[in-house]
């Protein structure tokens, strides 16, 4: 475990949010859209995503979309997760090492929560952009001990 | 140019109902490599504010209708892109749960990029638990283009 954010009297604008490096095999996407119910053959068959003019078979969005919800939940432990967005910029192939980032863009406390506010990337080793988007994250404060 | 059937704008066109179980939860949590004991330990869990087993925040997606959208009556847009995706969280997923969607068109505009025109179908799903306690909005981007 590396470093993490509990308290939002503890967070930086500015601050980076730990890098999460994943490679999701074939079998990992399989595992997904199962459960998922995101079953077609773009996701799984190279064959079949290629006659539908991709380079071959891809990771779904919504398998980006949790592995960076992944990335901001695990920096912020005891934070809630408010809002996620993502724009699919690209195709993600399988078995291609990805780097998941983040940055902190604004902390501020509205309607009785203390929010903080990050810009995520999923992109990979050479710095190609697949994934861009925000996360919204609700935050305990010192004095409130626990509750996001 | 962009022409449509504005009377698709705001109307519900699919419903449908999901339970919710606890290995679900455990196995969605590992498909994307979550290690966190609060989706799959129940006496960890009841330590935290949650007090049991909830879902990680993107399961939420699962719940998401099968059925195409309506035909718009574009007027063009034959290659269909994901283009992205809002995900609002309001309360969360327990195991248990019968999770309610209905899914409208909550949106539909045209922009001008590199490549020409493209659309943008902004389809909503607004998800609701059994004890109607809105769960979570999402807003899935679909781009249209020649």
């Amino acid at each position: 475990m590396g470093e993490r954010i509990h308290f939002y009297e503890d967070v930086e604008v500015g601050d980076e949010i730990e890098e999460l490096e994943i490679c999701p095999t074939t079998a990992d996407v399989v595992r997904y859209v199962d459960v998922a119910r995101m079953q077609s053959g773009r996701f799984t068959d190279d064959a079949y995503a290629r006659n539908e003019g991709l380079p071959g078979a891809i990771i779904p969005g919504n398998m980006s979309l949790g592995f960076l919800s992944r990335m901001v939940t695990e920096f912020f432990p005891s934070g809630t997760l408010r809002n996620l967005t993502a724009n699919f910029r690209a195709t993600v192939p399988h078995n291609t090492p990805l780097i998941c980032s983040g940055v902190i863009t604004e902390k501020q406390e509205e309607q009785g929560q203390c929010l903080v506010f990050c810009d995520i990337l999923m992109s990979n080793e050479t710095g190609d952009r697949y994934v861009q988007g925000t996360a919204q994250v609700a935050l305990p404060t010192r004095q409130s001990g626990g509750d996001g | 140019m962009l022409t449509f059937d504005t009377s698709w704008i705001g109307k519900e066109f699919d419903y449908y109902s999901y339970e919710v179980t606890q290995e679900e939860i455990a196995e969605f949590a590992a498909s994307v490599g979550e290690t966190n004991p609060l989706y799959c330990d129940e006496a960890y869990a009841k330590t935290t504010p949650y007090g049991g087993i909830v879902a990680p925040s993107t399961f939420c997606i699962v719940f998401r209708s099968n059925v195409a959208l309506p035909d718009l009556k574009l007027s063009y847009g034959a290659r269909v892109f994901d283009g992205g995706k809002e995900c609002v969280f309001h309360a969360p997923i327990r195991p248990g749960d019968t999770i309610t969607g209905v899914d409208r068109i909550a949106e539909v505009y045209e922009k001008t990029g590199r490549s020409g025109n493209m659309i943008f179908v902004v389809r909503e799903s607004e998800l609701t638990n059994q004890n109607g306690e809105k769960v979570a909005i999402l807003r899935q981007i679909q781009i249209q283009r020649d």
